[in-house]
């Protein structure tokens, strides 16, 4: 097992040598609430400075759970976060605000998230106030931010309620830069919003990153908006990543049964050159309470059907395993690729 | 501090259209601004409160008394805005101070959980297999006992303050202190779905501290529930308080309160309705224009409640 | 369904555990022994009270009192009365309870009823007029505290109309019962009317019901099986928030009527400061209360299946 996890370990640094160093780190992290439900259930991974990292996965997959434990929002039951080398889930009241000051977060609901008694000013103005700037600082640096995403000073007396929906997102990310953060975790930042809206929104956030060389997790359902925004992509299925690989080499050719079901449900252009038939999942995830043995997948598994129902599937827990960029916890990860084509011959 | 404004923002906004539409709502309101008006002028009127005069006792309503005079030859008009006084006064601070418990239990449970909110709030519960009158009773039995009794210690500030309101602190004490839980209650379970507002993750991802989160985000965003749970509490005390000066537990004589002066009424109902008749009027009109407000209140406040103003 | 009432009762033991050990404290808070009020102008030899004391435990210290009075209790002793040493407690429970909890029981059960008639006539009328009126009446008798109630229909019942007597106790089934009856059945009864009306509203809006009515199944048969049903289960909650207070008897009402039940014995009591009476009409309370919401628990679990995955 921990020979195993090493080799994760080295292999995941071959696959960012191109990419910065490690920014944000997660060993063998674990949530597990008080009803039983493993919502992160042993996920390691490690973020690159400068990157876009998508997180995608049905609701209730742990992916929400795992960015807001990435970020201790949310404690870890077991397993570590490390924020630039430092083990911010060792720490705890003061140190802790202080280590993660350069962590921000955008979150799903535009709102919830902009406390509807406050005007845009203050909300943007708070991590300010909190880092003790004064008032004429504060008020020039939000009225830079305003500016930054598009709303202007004009909005700084406003409350959240005289915005629209993706105005409100904008108030959420400016609230987000204002502390100078590193890297920023977008909880579904877009998929409360209405289509139009999402693509100015995903375009704020790229302009955003290069100018300010941000980091981000990009958590979403939606491989459409992952696609365009990911540099790297992790697949999770009840709270573990099953496949982790560059962007173009997972959605060109996915090595887990699960993440092309996945593939094979985004629509696509008529021109499009491969036409694939959409891949069933029969039946819902298991209750992740009680997880059967082996691997989490194989009850909906249409791959471990084709071929006869292997017994390691039912036997063996699949690792993450594979070369350094293209990783997938899967058996027969070879078969996935030409399996799926041969779904539609 | 930001508090204040909002709400009276939303107060403005709301309260013209909401009369207009609601006749009701716009006499219950007249009434109780009557009931202060009375109350805060009961020093100007003709009679003394406490002058007896034994020659016309027990007279019916009259030119000279406009509600006649008790068994004692008092006035009634003037003993009935004494009476107001009194209720009002220990019904509004005995609020403020339940309200204020009620924020800082409520508050604690709901946004600390784990073993403090399961202490906190097995003991609410708890208390709810108490009725509140017999609860009140009791307390109020205690707090007389305890407070008229001549003490050399540390209670002798209390015992002091209580002896020159005429019993009036006992009752609040035992008002304050019974009301407190439903109000606790209304807060905790608001804290507990605020604390995971996405607003208050951004806060502490910014580095605020537990307190500054409850300040600046959680406290004001209770302020309507803190609203609603005082629109319960509030007739509740008045209620209270007149049962307790009913039984002889509230308010001393001669200090004339409503309470006290129903018991006096139904002591001599037969013979002299009208003694049992004006105070009744009095707390029933009272209580029903505080429910018409609290009603329009909740309604405005509460989204729960906005369907029809269920309540009580 | 029986682990179900089990886990219930179980977990009411703390509570009651609670409800006595605040009841005693507050019992014992209480400033001077209970032989100085019996006979407060000639005060009694030291040695006789040293002597009562002993006889009656209460020279011991106050937790083997504590554990002591809850044995007993446990087994059915409630103790002796102090005011009335002939009796004991048991004695009392026994001779009082039953005719408070008969009057209870026919108040609520009329509460319901009318309740139910009033809420859903409200809901379902068509005539703003008619359902305005019914509302108003509503929050007026839930306003008005009982005792007034009480006095002014004796005042008009019996004084002016001669209908029924003006004090005294005949039995359940006489004109005597009229008026506690009713005085304790209003205010049950307009919160159940206002309950019910805001779910039957809220049900008719439902969609199970609109594509009943597009069905075409009549409007009698929608009202009686899917309204109704659907609109019991708050009902059924606020019934029995209501029920405990009610069954065991107002003070109020009890000591204007002239009722010889349990509530007007509590308020005798607590002025003689008879702890063991003070002690256990407080548990008596609190058990029926306890009682009351694990019917109302039961009755849930019975109406609205959704409630049965909650037992795990």
């Amino acid at each position: 097992m921990s020979e195993l996890l090493k080799q994760i370990g080295e292999t995941t640094n071959n696959a960012g040598a191109r990419l910065g160093d490690t920014i944000l780190e997660a060993r063998d992290l674990h949530v597990i609430f008080g009803t039983g439900v493993r919502a992160v259930d042993g996920i390691n991974l490690k973020i690159y400075r400068g990157e876009t990292l998508g997180v995608v996965g049905e609701s209730g997959c742990g992916k929400s759970t795992l960015g807001r434990t990435l970020c201790m929002l949310e404690a870890p039951t077991g397993g570590s976060v490390a924020l630039n080398g430092l083990p911010i889930s060792d720490m705890k009241g003061s140190s802790l605000r202080e280590a993660r000051k350069s962590l921000q977060m955008v979150f799903q609901d535009p709102y919830s998230s902009l406390d509807p008694r406050q005007r845009a000013g203050e909300i943007i103005g708070e991590p300010l106030l909190l880092a003790g700037v004064d008032k004429k600082q504060r008020q020039s640096r939000v009225n830079e931010l305003l500016d930054l995403v598009s709303i202007g000073a004009s909005g700084y007396a406003k409350f959240p309620r005289e915005f629209s929906g993706g105005q409100r997102q904008r108030i959420g990310i400016a609230r987000s830069l204002a502390a100078n953060p590193e890297i920023i975790i977008c909880d579904e930042p877009v998929s409360a919003l209405d289509v139009s809206v999402q693509a100015q929104i995903v375009n704020l956030l790229v302009s955003l990153q290069r100018k300010l060389n941000l980091t981000y997790v990009f958590i979403s359902h939606d491989l459409a908006v992952v696609r365009q925004m990911a540099d790297r992509v992790a697949v999770m299925y009840l709270g573990r990543i099953v496949e982790l690989a560059d962007a173009d080499k997972i959605f060109a050719a996915p090595r887990h049964p699960y993440t092309a079901a996945l593939l094979s449900a985004v629509p696509r252009m008529p021109t499009s050159s491969a036409k694939r038939k959409p891949i069933s999942l029969p039946g819902d995830p298991p209750s992740p309470m009680h997880l059967p043995p082996g691997c989490r997948f194989q009850a909906r598994c249409w791959l471990r059907q084709k071929l006869g129902s292997p017994d390691v599937c039912s036997a063996v827990d699949p690792m993450l395993s594979g070369t350094g960029d293209h990783q997938a916890a899967c058996h027969f990860q070879e078969h996935v690729d030409a399996q799926r084509g041969a779904q539609n011959a | 501090m930001t508090i204040v404004p909002s709400i009276q923002r939303r107060g403005v906004s709301l309260l013209p259209t909401s009369i207009r539409s609601k006749p009701g709502l716009a006499v219950a309101i007249a009434f109780l601004v009557l009931i202060v008006v009375v109350a805060a002028s009961a020093s100007f009127l003709p009679y003394d409160a406490y002058r007896q005069d034994l020659l016309h006792r027990n007279s019916p309503p009259s030119w000279n008394h406009i509600l006649g005079t008790d068994e004692l030859g008092r006035d009634m008009l003037a003993r009935l805005a004494i009476g107001a006084r009194v209720s009002l006064v220990v019904a509004v601070t005995s609020t403020v101070a339940a309200v204020l418990i009620g924020i800082a239990v409520g508050a604690i449970a709901g946004y600390k959980r784990g073993w403090i909110d399961s202490v906190c709030m097995r003991f609410v519960d708890s208390m709810y297999a108490f009725p509140d009158t017999l609860f009140a009773i009791l307390i109020a039995g205690v707090v007389k006992g305890q407070l008229s009794q001549s003490s050399t210690d540390f209670f002798s500030p209390i015992t002091a303050l209580y002896k020159m309101s005429g019993g009036l602190f006992g009752v609040f004490l035992t008002l304050s202190f019974t009301s407190w839980l439903v109000c606790a209650r209304i807060v905790r379970a608001e804290v507990i779905i605020l604390r995971s507002a996405e607003y208050v993750a951004a806060a502490r991802l910014a580095g605020a501290s537990d307190l500054f989160v409850m300040r600046r985000h959680i406290l004001p965003n209770c302020l309507p529930v803190i609203i609603v749970a005082a629109t319960f509490v509030v007739p509740s005390a008045i209620l209270l308080e007149a049962g307790l000066s009913f039984l002889g537990v509230g308010v001393d004589p001669p200090t004339p309160s409503w309470g006290a002066m129903i018991a006096s009424g139904v002591r001599s109902m037969q013979s002299y309705p009208h003694l049992l008749i004006t105070p009744a009027i009095a707390v029933g009109l009272t209580l029903l224009s505080i429910n018409v407000v609290g009603d329009a209140l909740r309604e405005h406040f509460d989204p729960s409640f906005r369907r029809g103003g269920e309540a009580s | 369904m029986f682990s179900f009432i089990l886990k219930r009762v179980l977990a009411s033991i703390p509570t009651l555990l609670v409800v006595y050990t605040v009841t005693f404290a507050i019992a014992h808070l209480t400033p001077g022994s209970p032989w100085d009020s019996a006979s407060a102008n000639r005060p009694m030899e030291p040695a006789a009270k040293a002597a009562l004391d002993a006889k009656y435990n209460l020279d011991a210290p106050l937790h083997i009192q504590y554990v002591g009075y809850l044995w007993g209790a446990v087994q059915g002793d409630l103790g002796p009365s102090f005011r009335d040493p002939t009796q004991s407690v048991t004695d009392i429970v026994k001779k009082f309870l039953p005719t408070s909890l008969a009057l209870g029981s026919m108040a609520i059960a009329l509460a319901i009823v009318m309740g139910l008639l009033l809420g859903v006539l409200a809901a379902l009328t068509r005539s703003r007029a008619l359902e305005t009126a019914i509302l108003f009446f509503c929050t007026f008798c839930v306003s008005l505290p009982t005792y007034i109630i009480t006095a002014v229909l004796i005042v008009t019942l019996g004084v002016g109309l001669g209908l029924v007597p003006t004090f005294g106790w005949k039995g359940l089934f006489s004109t005597s019962a009229i008026v506690p009856v009713v005085s304790l059945a209003l205010a049950p009864m307009a919160a159940i009317a206002r309950y019910c009306r805001n779910c039957v509203l809220e049900v008719m809006h439902k969609d199970f019901v609109r594509s009943a009515r597009a069905k075409g199944v009549k409007r009698g048969r929608i009202i009686a099986v899917h309204i109704l049903r659907n609109a019991i289960i708050p009902v059924v909650t606020v019934a029995g928030s209501y029920a405990s207070s009610v069954l065991v008897g107002s003070f109020f009402v009890e000591s204007i009527a002239g009722v010889p039940g349990f509530g007007r014995y509590f308020v005798l009591a607590v002025s003689a400061r008879d702890y063991p009476v003070i002690i256990a009409t407080t548990l008596v309370y609190a058990v029926i209360v306890v009682l009351c919401n694990l019917l109302v628990d039961i009755a849930h679990f019975i109406i609205d299946p959704r409630t049965r995955e909650d037992v795990r």
